[in-house]
């Protein structure tokens, strides 16, 4: 046991002796740091003929440390052809006799790119390419965290044909469209609506940018805006220039790009009321006798609506002759009545929808009053494709899109009917705060109307109203399809308010529509 | 002897720590369920909207449907157990209350809108779907959404613990009208909504929801 013991220690012994300094060498003095080298990837090829947006991979090594980033710029020459047998640059190809042709390309000026830094290893750089050839030399290098530099840059050399401009187009609105604006948004008023387009004829549109009056550049990837009133030059009501352009995928920008005028114009509300009468005098108007004509309503309609006050400023236009006023003329009023008697369908009226609808998010008022309004805010598409009379049955559901947005966005109703042909109206209870109100028929009006029942027909029924609308009148018919429906609604709205009583006026009892006039005005703050 | 006594004492070692092991372990014990309840009822003090300057006070004829879908609680480590209806229930479905089912006497009525098995343990929030299409009060009827992108379901961050064969209760307090802010022509549903207590009940409770559990459809 004790040889075991002495003959380990001697090998310890030995061990111990033969150490020498480790590691081997000088450790006093550092090794000089080298610097990293850069590798690209060989697609794509050297010397190939490419579209200016070019996708680069490249990768880096260093020895003793690690890459921290790289840097990669490029160098471009305009070429332009020679005839000379000279130049920097040529290329072969064959005819069509099979001689081999030669094509010489000459430097026409040279642009050098700034080193741009980034610690990806890839990249997609559009690259600048004016001339119809131009010679491309891309360098990347790596950077180690000591801060050498590759002394010598991974190159790729290859040309790129000359790019094309995009060209950009507004599609709406028109050149010298006019519109009604006010300087703050709300919830209903957002701005002037653009949309635009583009093409690039080699390559992707990737932005679009909008000022308005010389302003400043709006970038956006939407082909659709909002003007905000803020973004238009002082002051608003004014003439102002939209101009759009647009960038393709390598960066050239459409130096024209295109251009509208619009007319803005801001409410006033210097006046009070517009009458806008949409009946028309003749065999659909109830009980015709050739008797009525437009002064006999026009004035009656004048009277109920306050025309003889002398507090209010009150004008009638014939809508069913003039149509809608421009927004010159509209924007002076504080509210629209807009009346119908006659219950034939008016397919007109929705062509007027917008610019109605304009009005009211500018801060308008709405009263409208008729029969069989519902149907004739039908759009025109499907007036004609399902003729029908009537069209609106029961019930109804007015949807926020499609054709007949109009009587669910603007007078609040989501489902609803035209009463049938055969007369139903007997009279309208006053509802909520409308209570006390009743509106009689005049039976001198209505005497004979066809098919001889002696009451009005084709009355606008509401079943469900809109948020923030109540009703006012209830019918009281002997139609119990009807009977105690809803025939008029009041929408109280955070931006515009609109009443809506789906019976005709010129018909009833003058005390009472003057009663019921008196209310409205009343109602609507006159 | 001496070698032994130490041969002898190495096997009686040997014995001693296979006994130690015959033993059950603690975490092979399996607990029961305990129940966790969740009512929801509208404050009391949240009685009335203004609408263009006309104060509606709360009435009978009022209602807005609130519809109730997808609750889970989650413990400490994010695992969540799946709320239902009632403890006879299989999945998970969609139930609509009144929530403003109100009594002069007795104020808003409280809804239990989930009795559920759940794991004891310690959790930290529940999660409740949470919407409501139409608001009627006064003469109005007017529509709700929620605010432009939110979720549906909203969490509710509330300390409770489940114990075996125990009931826990969370009761929920949610203002319907203090909720509503208007854009446009709806209503934006905030759901202030907060936890108002939470109570626990002993196994006498427990089983008291077994038995009336008897009485529930499948």
């Amino acid at each position: 046991m004790k040889k075991i013991i002495t003959v380990i220690l001697i090998i310890y012994f030995q061990l111990f002796l033969s150490c020498e300094k480790f590691p081997p060498g000088d450790v006093e003095s550092e090794a000089p740091n080298n610097p990293p080298n850069t590798t690209l990837a060989n697609i794509p090829m050297n010397g190939a003929t490419l579209y200016a947006l070019v996708n680069f991979n490249w990768d880096g090594e260093d020895d003793d440390g690690y890459i921290d980033y790289y840097q990669y710029r490029y160098t471009t020459e305009y070429l332009f052809q020679s005839d000379d047998d000279t130049g920097s640059y040529y290329f072969t190809s064959t005819d069509t006799s099979g001689q081999l042709v030669t094509t010489w390309w000459k430097i026409d000026s040279t642009m050098i790119r700034e080193w741009q830094s980034l610690t990806e290893t890839n990249a997609v750089i559009a690259f600048n390419s004016l001339a119809v050839l131009n010679h491309q030399l891309f360098e990347v290098r790596a950077v180690d965290n000591s801060g050498n530099v590759d002394e010598s840059p991974a190159t790729l050399s290859f040309y790129t044909k000359q790019t094309q401009f995009p060209e950009t187009e507004i599609t709406s609105p028109l050149n010298n469209s006019d519109f009604l604006a006010k300087p703050e948004v709300d919830d209903w008023y957002k701005g002037i609506p653009i949309t635009f387009t583009a093409n690039d004829p080699d390559g992707n549109i990737t932005e679009y940018a909008w000022r308005v009056d010389g302003g400043e550049w709006n970038w956006t990837t939407d082909t659709s805006v909002i003007i905000p009133p803020t973004a238009w030059a002082e002051p608003l009501e004014d003439e102002h220039i939209i101009t759009v352009i647009s960038r393709d995928d390598t960066y050239l920008i459409d130096p024209i790009g295109d251009s509208i005028e619009v007319e803005i114009y801001v409410p006033t509300f210097e006046k009070d009321i517009l009458i806008l009468d949409g009946t028309i005098e003749d065999a659909s108007l109830p009980d015709f006798d050739g008797l009525i004509t437009d002064e006999i309503t026009d004035s009656a309609y004048f009277e109920i609506f306050g025309g003889n006050r002398g507090d209010l400023i009150v004008d009638d236009r014939d809508f069913a002759r003039r149509r809608f006023p421009n927004f010159r003329t509209i924007r002076k009023y504080k509210m629209i009545v807009w009346v119908k008697d006659h219950f034939a369908t008016v397919p007109y009226f929705a062509e007027e929808s917008k610019n109605l609808q304009a009005y009211l998010h500018v801060g308008g008022k709405l009263v409208m009053i008729g029969s069989n309004i519902m149907q004739s805010f039908m759009d025109n598409s499907y007036y004609l494709s399902a003729p029908c009379e009537p069209c609106i049955v029961y019930p109804s559901k007015f949807s926020s899109g499609g054709w007949n947005w109009f009587m669910n966005k603007i007078l609040h109703v989501n489902y609803g009917f035209v009463s049938d042909l055969i007369g139903n109206f007997n009279s309208a209870e006053g509802l909520n705060h409308y209570s006390g109100l009743e509106i009689r028929p005049d039976t001198a009006k209505i005497a004979n109307i066809w098919p001889n029942y002696n009451k009005l027909s084709n009355i606008d029924v509401i079943i469900e109203q809109g948020g923030f609308t109540v009703p006012i009148l209830k019918l009281n018919s002997d139609d119990d399809y009807v009977n105690q429906e809803t025939c008029g609604i009041r929408y109280y709205g955070s931006g515009f308010d609109v009443i809506y009583i789906g019976a005709p006026i010129w018909h009833m009892e003058s005390e009472d529509a003057k009663a019921l006039g008196e209310k409205i005005l009343e109602d609507m703050g006159f | 002897m001496n070698r032994l006594a130490s041969k002898l004492l190495f096997i009686l070692s040997i014995l001693f720590l296979f006994s130690c092991s015959l033993s059950e372990p603690v975490e092979f014990y399996s607990p029961d369920a305990g129940f966790l309840q969740v009512f929801i009822k509208s404050d009391d003090l949240d009685t009335d909207i203004n609408i263009f300057g006309v104060d509606y006070n709360i009435s009978n004829q009022d209602s807005m449907d609130l519809l109730v879908y997808q609750g889970k609680a989650y413990d400490l480590d994010s695992n969540y157990a799946i709320l239902y209806k009632n403890i006879k229930s299989w999945r998970q479905e969609e139930f609509v209350y009144n929530i403003l089912d109100w009594s002069n006497n007795e104020g808003y009525r409280s809804f239990k809108i989930y009795e559920s098995h759940v794991p004891p343990g310690n959790y930290n929030l529940i999660t409740v779907g949470l919407i409501a299409s139409v608001i009627n009060v006064g003469p109005y009827r007017i529509p709700i959404s929620l605010p432009q992108d939110v979720d549906g379901v909203r969490p509710i961050p509330v300390n409770f613990s489940i114990s075996e064969r125990g009931v826990s209760r969370i009761n929920l307090s949610i203002k319907p009208f203090e909720s509503m802010s208007r854009y446009q022509d709806t209503y934006v549903f905030d759901r202030m909504i907060e936890v108002e207590s939470v109570e626990y009940f002993g196994q006498d409770m427990y089983d008291q929801i077994i038995m009336e559990s008897d009485s529930l459809a499948l």
